[in-house]
C-alpha cells in the first residue's frame, strides 16, 4: 500500500441500528428515502420486508436487524429506508435512524474480529473510532447477496 | 486499409450467405439434380469469398474459396452431391459461421481449423477457370435481360413514374488512383438516397462493397431532384472524376410489363430502413411505460376532480399515447423466422444421426413477436424438437412394422390468436405413453401409488413437465442428460406463457407453446385478497364467477368446484400467498379460473377490482424468486400489486 492510500479517507454514512452506529461506505449508497408504504412479497426470506415504488421503479427492501440477527425493535425509531447498489440494482436497507456522515483515514479502520455486538460477524468489514465511540462498518456486498 | 465502418455490413451480410448456404444446401440433397440451387450456392460462396478477402479475413477467405471450387464441380457436373458431401459442405459452412462470428468483434479467430475441412472438399485446383466461369455466368445473366433494368427495378420505376418522379441512370467514374474505391462508392450512395431511391446497380451493391469494380459504376435511381442537383451533389465527391446524369425516358421500361409480384431483392430495400440498437428500443420502451403509468394517474385525477375540459384532454392523451405504445411495440416486433430458420439444419443432422428419416415442414415462420420474446424461445423449442425425432418419433424398422410411412413428419408451425402466439411441435411418432408416464411418476416419488390410479389421461400428462422426470429409456447423446421438458415449462413460464401437451398414443404428440405478443405491457384482471391487491394476467383467465363457500367441494383436505361439468381443484390465495389474516372470508367468495397448461385452477380471492393494462416490471434482488409471483406493476396511486405467476402457485 502506498502512502497515499494510508493518509486517502473514506466517507461514511452512519446510522442507528438497535442501540449501535453501524457505517456503510457512501459510494455505495444511492440515497436515503423515509419511510413508505411497503409491499409484502409472499414467501419471500424472512429479513425481507417487500418491494416499495421508488420514482416508478420497483426495489426490494430488507429488514437491516433481521438481516443481521438484531432483536426487532422495541422503542420508538424514525425509521429510514438507505438504498444501496447491489451491482446495477437497488435494494432498500431499513434502519433506525440516520445520523451523519462520516470521514474516516483508512488506517482508522481495524479488522472485524475485534469487533464486539451481537450483529451476525458474517456481514460486518470492520470497526472505525467515530466521534462518540465505535462505529461498525458494514460489508455491503455480503448484505445484499441473496447467496448469504 | 480502414475497414471497420464496414465491418457490421460484412458481417450482416454473411450471415445472411451463411443462411442461404445452409438452406441451399438441404434443399440440394433433398434434390440433387437442381441446377438452380446449386448456383444460388455458388454465387453465395463466391461472393462470402470476395468480401471476406476485401475485409482481410484470410481464414474465411480461403475456406469460401475452397468451397467455391468444391460447388464449381457440382455445377459442371462432375461431381454429384452425395448426402456425405453435402454434410462436409455443410460442416465447412459451421466452420465458416464460426470464423464470421468472431470476425464480428473485429479479429478473425485464428485457432478454428479449417485444414481438414478443407481436405474434406473435394476441389478443382483450376481456381482461375472458376473465377472465369463467374464472369461468364453474370454476362449471360446480362445479355438475356430485356432491357438494361432488372425486372423488379421496372416494377419499382414504374411505380414511381405514376407518382411523378423520374427515374435516371447515373454513369459514375472515379479518379483512376482513387484508394477507398468502395467508401466512395458507399458515399455516392447515400448522398443518392438522401434525393430518392436506388433501384439497380452496375456491379451489384455487394460488388461494388467488396471493391469487385474497376473505377467505372453505374446507378438507376428514381427521384424528385432536378438532374443538375444529382449531378452537382455526385460531383462534390472527393476523387470522384465525372458523373453523367441521363434521365430514362418511357422507353426504357417499355420493353417488358412485368408482373408486380416479382419481389424485391434485400439491397433495394435499403433506403427505407435503418437499423437501431436493441438498447434504443428498450429505452423507448421504458419511457412509454412510464407514460402509460403516468396516464392512469392523470385518468384518475381527472375522474376525482370531475372537470370536463380535462377529462376531454385526457382521453385525447390516451388515444394518442395507445397509438404511440402500439407503434413502439410493432417496431420490437420480429417475425420468429430469425430462430426457426436454423432448425431445418438442426433436425437433418439429428435425424440423420440417430438413423431416423424424417420429413420436416415449417409454417409461419413470418409470424411475429416482442423481438425479447424470439431471443429466448430458442432453446426451449430446439429441447423440444430434439425430444420429438428422439423420443417420439421411432426407428425406420418399428415404422414399418406398425404400418406407419418410413419418413416420419414433423411439423413445426406458428400462428396468431387474439393476443397470443402459438407455437407447435408436431410428430406422428409413437405418442406418450400415460401408463408409463404413472409408473415413472411413482417410481421418482413425484405421486403416490392412489394418485396415480385416480389421475386422468390429462393430468398425468402434465407430469412430464414436472422437475426430475424423463421419459428417455435410455440415456443417448441427444436428449435425457437430466435436463427434461421442466426447463422448457419454467422459460415459457418466466416469458408469461404457458405449455401444454397432447398426445394420441401410436398416432403422435403435439407439444403446444402458447406466449403473449409482448413482455412489457400486460393486461390483468385485479384482484384483492384479504388486503393485499395482485394482478392476473388476463392471458391465462378463462373466466370469473361468484359462489358461496358453501358450494365449493372438499376432496382430501383440497378444495374443490364443479366448473363445466368437471370437477377442478380450488387454491384459497390467502392461503397460497400467506396473507396475514386480517378479518374472516366473507360467504360469498369470487373464483377466477385461470388455465395451467392445459388444466383449469380455480383462484379463491376476496374481490374483483377490474381489468387493466399494467406496465411489467422486475421485482429485483431477493424477491425474484418467490414462488406464484412472476413480476410487480406501479398502479395509477403509486401503490405496488404484484402479478400472480399461475404455473407456480402451490
Amino acid at each position: 500500500m502506498s502512502t497515499a492510500a494510508h493518509l486517502e479517507e473514506e466517507r461514511f454514512v452512519v446510522f442507528r441500528l438497535a442501540g449501535e452506529d453501524f457505517a456503510i461506505p457512501i459510494d455505495g449508497v444511492h440515497s436515503v428515502e423515509r419511510m413508505m408504504p411497503i409491499t409484502r412479497v409472499p414467501k419471500a426470506p424472512t429479513f425481507v420486508e417487500g418491494v416499495i415504488n421508488l420514482r416508478g421503479e420497483v426495489v426490494p427492501v430488507i429488514d437491516l436487524r433481521r438481516r443481521l440477527d438484531l432483536p426487532p425493535a422495541t422503542e420508538d425509531v424514525d425509521a429510514h429506508i438507505v438504498v444501496v447498489l447491489a451491482g446495477e440494482q437497488l435494494v432498500g436497507l431499513i434502519v433506525d435512524e440516520i445520523s451523519h456522515v462520516l470521514s474516516l483515514p483508512a488506517t482508522a479502520i481495524q479488522p472485524a474480529d475485534q469487533v464486539i455486538g451481537e450483529a451476525n460477524r458474517n456481514f460486518l468489514q470492520g470497526v472505525g473510532q467515530g466521534e462518540q465511540g465505535l462505529i461498525i462498518i458494514l460489508d455491503l456486498e455480503r448484505v445484499v447477496d441473496p447467496e448469504r | 486499409m480502414e475497414m471497420s465502418q464496414y465491418l457490421d455490413i460484412f458481417v450482416e451480410e454473411a450471415r445472411e450467405h451463411i443462411q442461404a448456404l445452409n438452406d441451399g444446401l438441404l434443399r440440394l440433397e433433398q434434390n440433387p439434380t437442381d441446377k438452380d440451387v446449386v448456383s444460388e450456392l455458388f454465387r453465395s460462396a463466391h461472393t462470402l469469398k470476395g468480401m471476406a478477402a476485401t475485409m482481410g479475413f484470410a481464414k474465411t477467405a480461403e475456406l469460401t474459396h475452397r468451397l467455391e471450387s468444391s460447388l464449381d464441380l457440382v455445377r459442371q457436373g462432375v461431381l454429384s452431391p452425395s448426402s456425405s458431401y453435402i454434410t462436409a459442405v455443410l460442416q465447412a459452412v459451421d466452420a465458416l459461421e464460426g470464423l464470421v462470428e468472431s470476425a464480428a468483434t473485429g479479429q478473425e479467430d485464428t485457432s478454428i481449423t479449417i485444414d481438414h475441412l478443407i481436405a474434406a472438399l473435394p476441389t478443382s485446383a483450376d481456381v482461375a477457370k472458376v473465377e472465369e466461369m463467374v464472369e461468364t455466368a453474370e454476362q449471360e445473366v446480362a445479355s438475356t435481360a430485356a432491357s438494361e433494368l432488372e425486372e423488379h427495378a421496372l416494377v419499382v420505376l414504374q411505380a414511381a413514374r405514376r407518382q411523378g418522379l423520374q427515374g435516371y441512370r447515373l454513369d459514375v467514374s472515379l479518379a483512376p488512383d482513387a484508394l477507398l474505391k468502395s467508401a466512395r462508392a458507399y458515399m455516392v450512395f447515400q448522398r443518392l438516397e438522401q434525393h430518392g431511391e436506388i433501384i439497380q446497380s452496375e456491379p451489384s451493391v455487394s460488388d461494388l462493397e467488396a471493391e469487385r469494380f474497376e473505377d467505372r459504376f453505374t446507378v438507376w435511381l428514381v427521384s424528385s431532384a432536378p438532374s443538375s442537383l444529382l449531378q452537382e451533389e455526385i460531383e462534390n465527391i472527393a476523387d470522384v472524376r465525372s458523373v453523367v446524369v441521363t434521365p430514362l425516358d418511357q422507353r426504357a421500361d417499355s420493353a417488358s410489363s412485368s408482373d408486380a409480384s416479382a419481389d424485391m431483392t434485400p439491397r433495394l430495400r435499403m433506403g427505407k430502413s435503418v437499423r437501431v440498437d436493441i438498447a434504443r428500443l428498450d429505452r423507448l420502451m421504458n419511457l412509454v411505460s412510464e407514460l402509460v403509468i403516468t396516464r392512469t394517474r392523470l385518468t384518475q385525477l381527472s375522474r376525482d376532480l370531475d372537470n370536463h375540459a380535462l377529462a376531454e384532454t385526457t382521453a385525447t392523451l390516451n388515444r394518442i399515447l395507445l397509438e404511440l405504445q402500439d407503434e413502439v411495440m410493432q417496431v420490437r416486433m420480429v417475425a420468429v423466422e430469425q430462430i426457426f430458420n436454423r432448425f431445418p439444419r438442426m433436425v437433418r443432422d439429428l435425424s440423420q444421426q440417430l438413423g431416423k428419416d424424417v420429413d420436416f415442414e415449417i409454417t409461419g415462420q413470418e409470424t411475429e413477436l416482442d423481438r425479447t420474446i424470439v431471443d429466448e424461445i430458442g432453446d426451449p423449442l430446439v429441447h423440444l424438437l430434439r425430444n420429438a425425432i428422439d423420443h417420439g418419433i421411432e426407428p425406420a424398422a418399428e415404422r414399418a412394422k406398425l404400418g406407419k410411412p418410413a419418413k416420419a413428419k414433423l411439423r413445426l408451425s406458428a400462428y396468431h390468436r387474439g393476443d397470443s402466439v402459438f407455437i407447435e411441435v408436431q410428430d406422428d411418432g409413437r405418442g406418450i405413453d400415460v401408463a408409463q408416464i404413472k409408473q415413472k411418476a411413482v417410481e421418482r416419488g413425484l405421486i403416490g401409488a392412489d394418485e396415480a390410479n385416480s389421475l386422468d389421461d390429462e393430468a398425468a400428462l402434465k407430469l412430464i413437465f414436472q422437475p426430475g422426470f424423463s421419459t428417455a429409456k435410455q440415456v443417448t447423446d441427444v436428449s435425457g442428460r437430466g435436463v427434461g421438458l421442466d426447463v422448457v415449462a419454467s422459460k415459457i413460464a418466466s416469458l408469461g406463457g404457458r405449455t401444454s401437451v397432447h398426445s394420441e398414443l401410436g398416432q403422435g404428440s403435439v407439444f403446444t407453446i402458447v406466449l403473449p405478443l409482448t413482455l412489457a405491457i400486460m393486461a390483468t384482471l385485479q384482484v384483492k385478497v384479504g388486503p393485499e391487491r395482485y394482478a392476473i394476467p388476463l392471458s391465462v383467465v378463462d373466466q370469473t364467477a361468484l359462489l358461496k363457500r358453501s358450494e365449493l367441494d372438499v376432496i382430501e383436505h383440497r378444495l374443490a368446484m364443479s366448473y363445466r361439468g368437471q370437477t377442478i381443484p380450488v387454491v384459497d390465495l390467502r392461503e397460497a400467498l400467506a396473507v396475514p389474516h386480517t378479518s374472516a372470508q366473507a360467504e360469498d367468495v369470487y373464483v377466477v379460473v385461470v388455465y395451467r397448461g392445459r388444466k383449469l385452477l380455480g383462484l379463491m380471492v376476496d374481490e374483483l377490482l377490474g381489468q387493466e393494462e399494467v406496465v411489467v416490471k422486475p421485482l429485483g434482488r431477493f424477491v425474484d424468486r418467490s414462488p406464484g409471483i412472476s413480476g410487480a406493476t406501479i398502479l395509477g396511486d403509486g401503490t405496488i400489486a404484484l402479478i400472480l405467476d399461475v404455473t407456480s402457485i402451490v
